[in-house]
């Protein structure tokens, strides 16, 4: 085989195909975040070290011995893209450089312990939520089910249209403040250690309700209503009227007919979703203190931690990109109109 | 392996009917009015026999033939009438006696241009899944083997080859997805084939094959078939009878020999008029005025209000010859003679 | 009796016919009228408010701090005996004018973000469609990678580098950087589907330029669903407004709803029981999203016909 040959076979490999939007996301998106602050033609990480150093209150000695590691690397005297690759070699060694407000502790150390609490979070939250919204709006776009479904289901798709953190601040207020019946922040009790003990598992699930609750019952509508507006569209498809000339039973026009194609626009919706998740997570972490991502994101803004900042987006990014991926490549499985080959 | 369930109702089956239209009605509630789609529209056909049924777009024809398996949709309803098969008015059974009457008794080819195979069914499945839903409990199910004949049997039928069963629709051209509805229509050998545009959107070679298969499949069933259509010629050389509609009514319905050669109402004489033939090269004549709108219709003859006449009194259902009657309004009567 | 073409012609109707039948489908479509009324709501209490209330006490230290409604005002004896409807926050804003002088402020950034998004997003998505090719790929591919990358991480970038901190205005336009992506990716594949329609084919083979058909043929015909992209538009643009300003990076001086929130998360107001101090921006918000949100789902039963529930 021909190079030529071997590099079309390759691209046109869904999975490749995928994989290199995935590197390209990364890449966009840090090229973005080096670019944005030079755009004033200054360097605003710099100003900052050194008015963080004016203010005192932290480490004189350790700030201006980071802004001169910094001015090494990254110095207005040197050409960008030498700035741009020196970038480009630490983030791919996700080296994001010391913390500024806790020097000379590293961004990783910082961002390693949130991303669990987040990611078990989100991940169980985004689960249930995508899995109950979805029955409901199949069940509510079926013109076949009980009309009380309605009444109940409406109340919950209104919810669809506040943050998260809205419903999060009514929830705090009325089951931690007012009927005291969970914790009021935090991911588990305070002066507790963290241990793998069944003690510990409970009272971190008890903790985590109510941030849970309110990003569950917040975006339960968004995929609720999706799946209803997939059904009743496809209601009105050619094949469901053919499916019906056939003399099918109502289950199976609702689960091989109707859900089986509806389900295939909710799945692309959900990997695009996936930012907006993380985004409405972010304020309820802030609100319930959750020890978090987007808390320390939040701590990190406060204090001006510019490389705290920047690290954690990254992070942030690479996930999301990854999921996205794993998502992407598992459709082919679900529809087979798409194939893991172009033209196959 | 598939069992039938044949409707008896303990009526005498009327003597070699293979499907006997009386009346029908289906209306749309509009908060501009009511449209009268199909109008009262009655006809009769004997088993084995073929019908074509032909008209302008919006003339009804389509709405009809969902309302002979019942299918109408909301905001459609069906508002009157009688549906008789093998002695059975479909419009009297209940939900589900009438879901088992689809493709055991009256099925359905939907149109050419539809897509009315499930994308992310195989091919195989969408021909049994009908089959499996008109069991009568306590059938055992079928076994793999079972199904693998069936399911060949069925494709080679239609002049498919058997490897077809594993392809999805996606994979096939449009006389193929044809082929397979016909074979679904024909897997439970009903007595009634309903085909709306079967072959539109098809290219005329196709076309033919198409509807070779079909006509094969229909005598070897010695099944009625509707054929709806506004292609004259296809119907010219595919069916028995025709029957002319027109805004939401059946205005000439007769042998096709006979219709053809000497339509008896103006408004069929105009549709001949209209074809284009290869032998007389002449101007194109087309019929004078918009179809009518459906909507508040008035009482009377509907082809009068079209050539800018009017007869409000109700038009009369006359037999003119053995098989051949025509809405007989005395006032547009000799119009384009 | 009535000809065919008497009584087929529907396009000459009387003003007030028309009137009648847009108010006859707000009747039948509940949504859009609840959506409608709800914004339509806040605006006259806004209205209301300047006219009647003294709005200027929405800056800090305008009473004493953490007063409930109605409470009496020891450090302004003189001034109310009633105390303040919304009583105080803690930094001694009177709750009542900062919600009065906040909504416009909000739904400013809003319309600007919107606006600006719509505007932008339409253009790249006719661009992309109608002329297909590497072109649409291009576009696509930077609106697929926008789409995922959550648009606030960018704004973060953006807004921790802007050292005077942002203005009203100049959070409209922040934000309107990542608000035409959506709207970009939703009508491109409306028009991917107008493309195929025969007027479009027929404007095209008549020798029309491409800019007159987008504009002429095919966006007068999209004028529904834009309307509904529009509004969806906004209120993203808000929610991504007020998520900025609740992590502390808006206008501080601004008495905007998010950072009403910020204060709120600041001086922890639920922990202190405070209602009065973050039960009505609450409100406000909800409404806000809430009435968008119905009226984006009016919109869209209108432009798309087999939703509706009823004829």
């Amino acid at each position: 085989m021909s190079f030529r040959n071997i590099v079309a076979a390759v691209y046109t490999n869904y999975i490749f195909r995928r994989f290199l939007f995935f590197l390209l996301i990364i890449w966009i998106a840090s090229t973005a975040i080096f670019l944005i602050p030079r755009l004033s033609g200054q360097d605003p990480v710099k100003e900052k070290l050194l008015l963080e150093a004016q203010r005192g209150g932290h480490m004189q000695a350790g700030l201006e011995e980071m802004a001169a590691t910094y001015s090494k690397k990254f110095g207005l005297d040197k050409p960008l893209l030498v700035q741009y690759g020196n970038y480009m070699a630490d983030l791919l060694r996700f080296d994001f450089g010391p913390s500024i407000a806790y020097f000379p502790k590293s961004v990783n150390s910082l961002i390693g312990d949130s991303v669990i609490w987040t990611f078990g979070l989100l991940a169980v939250c985004t689960f249930i939520a995508f899995f109950v919204g979805t029955v409901a709006g199949a069940l509510l776009g079926w013109p076949k089910s009980p009309n009380f479904l309605q009444y109940i289901f409406m109340p919950i798709l209104t919810l669809a249209a506040i943050p998260y953190y809205l419903l999060a601040l009514v929830l705090i207020y009325i089951f931690a403040f007012n009927l005291d019946w969970f914790p009021l922040f935090g991911g588990y009790s305070v002066a507790t250690l963290p241990r793998w003990e069944l003690s510990f598992t409970i009272d971190v699930i008890h903790h985590a309700i109510l941030p849970a609750a309110s990003i569950v019952l917040a975006s339960l509508g968004f995929w609720a209503l999706g799946m209803r507006g997939m059904m009743v569209t496809n209601q009105g498809e050619d094949f469901m009227i053919a499916a019906e000339a056939k003399g099918l039973r109502s289950i199976r026009l609702f689960f091989n007919y109707a859900v089986r194609n509806a389900v295939l626009p909710q799945t692309t919706a959900l990997a695009l979703s996936l930012g907006t998740v993380f985004t409405g997570s972010v304020l309820v972490e802030v609100i319930f203190r959750y020890p978090g991502l987007g808390n320390t994101l939040y701590q990190a803004i406060k204090l001006n931690d510019f490389f705290v900042i920047r690290g954690m987006i990254f992070i942030v990014i690479v996930t999301l990109g990854l999921a996205t991926f794993i998502i992407d490549v598992t459709y082919p499985l679900l529809d087979p109109r798409v194939s893991y080959k172009r033209g196959g | 392996m598939t069992t039938k369930q044949k409707a008896s109702s303990g009526k005498s089956s009327t003597a070699g009917l293979g499907i006997d239209v009386k009346d029908l009605k289906v209306h749309y509630d509009t908060p501009d009015g009511v449209v009268k789609a199909v109008d009262g529209v009655s006809f009769s056909l004997r088993q084995g026999e073929r019908m074509a049924l032909v008209g302008e777009s919006g003339s009804g024809k389509s709405t009809l033939a969902m309302a002979l398996m019942r299918l109408t949709r909301a905001p459609g309803r069906i508002a009157g009438g009688q549906v008789i098969i093998d002695g059975q008015d479909m419009l009297d059974l209940d939900e589900e006696e009438m879901r088992l009457q689809r493709l055991n008794e009256v099925a359905l080819v939907p149109q050419g241009a539809m897509n009315s195979l499930n994308p992310v069914m195989k091919i195989k499945n969408q021909l049994l899944d009908g089959l499996y839903d008109h069991q009568i409990s306590g059938d055992q199910k079928m076994s793999k083997e079972e199904q693998i004949q069936v399911v060949e049997k069925l494709l080679v039928a239609v002049d498919l080859a058997p490897g077809v069963a594993e392809m999805y629709p996606h994979e096939l051209s449009g006389g193929m997805k044809q082929r397979v509805a016909i074979a679904i229509a024909t897997s439970m050998e009903p007595r009634v084939i309903v085909a709306d545009e079967p072959t539109s959107a098809l290219d005329v070679v196709v076309q033919r094959n198409v509807m070779q298969t079909l006509g094969r499949l229909q005598k070897g069933l010695h099944a009625s078939i509707i054929l709806i259509g506004h292609d004259m010629g296809l119907v010219a050389q595919f069916s028995d009878h025709v029957g002319v509609m027109y805004a939401g009514r059946l205005v000439e319905v007769g042998p096709v020999k006979t219709v053809f050669k000497s339509p008896k109402h103006p408004y069929t004489r105009l549709l001949i008029k209209s074809l284009p033939t290869l032998s007389n090269k002449k101007e194109f004549i087309g019929i004078p005025g918009l179809p009518a709108t459906l909507l508040n219709l008035p009482e009377g003859c509907a082809f009068c209000l079209r050539i800018e006449k009017s007869n409000p009194n109700p038009i009369p259902w006359v037999k003119v010859e053995k098989d051949h009657f025509i809405q007989d309004c005395k006032n547009c009567a000799n119009y384009g003679k | 009796m009535t000809t065919i073409s008497e009584s087929q012609d529907l396009t000459k109707k009387s003003f007030n016919r028309r009137l009648a039948d847009i108010a006859r489908y707000i009747r039948r479509n509940p949504s859009l009228g609840v959506g409608i009324a709800l914004l339509a709501s806040l605006v006259l209490f806004v209205v209301i408010g300047y006219a009647t209330y003294e709005v200027e006490r929405f800056r800090p230290l305008s009473g004493g701090p953490d007063l409930a409604p109605f409470e009496f005002d020891p450090y302004h004896p003189e001034t109310r005996s009633g105390g303040y409807i919304l009583g105080t926050d803690r930094q001694g804003r009177d709750v009542m004018s900062v919600m009065i002088a906040g909504i416009p402020l909000t739904l400013q950034i809003g319309l600007i973000a919107g606006l600006i998004g719509i505007s932008v997003g339409t253009l790249l998505a006719f661009i992309a469609a109608y002329y297909g090719g590497w072109i649409d790929q291009v576009i696509s591919t930077i609106v697929d990678v926008g789409l995922t990358i959550p648009g606030i991480l960018i704004l973060i970038v953006i807004a921790v580098n802007i050292q005077s901190g942002l203005s009203v205005q100049q959070m409209g336009l922040a934000v309107s950087a990542v608000a035409w992506v959506w709207p970009a990716r939703t009508i491109r594949a409306q028009v991917l589907v107008m493309r195929e329609q025969l007027y479009v084919e027929i404007a095209r083979l008549s020798g029309t330029s491409g800019f007159s058909i987008m504009f002429k043929e095919m966006l007068p015909n999209l004028a529904p669903y834009i309307g509904a992209s529009l509004v969806g538009s906004v209120a993203s643009a808000i929610l991504a407004s007020v998520g900025l300003e609740a992590l502390g990076l808006g206008p501080f001086d601004s008495p905007t709803l998010g950072m009403t929130i910020y204060w709120n998360i600041q001086f922890s107001s639920i922990l202190h029981g405070m209602w009065w101090w973050f039960g009505p921006p609450i409100v406000v918000l909800a409404m806000i999203f809430v009435g968008l949100f119905l009226i984006t789902a009016g919109l869209d039963e209108w432009s798309n016909p087999r939703l509706r529930k009823r004829v």
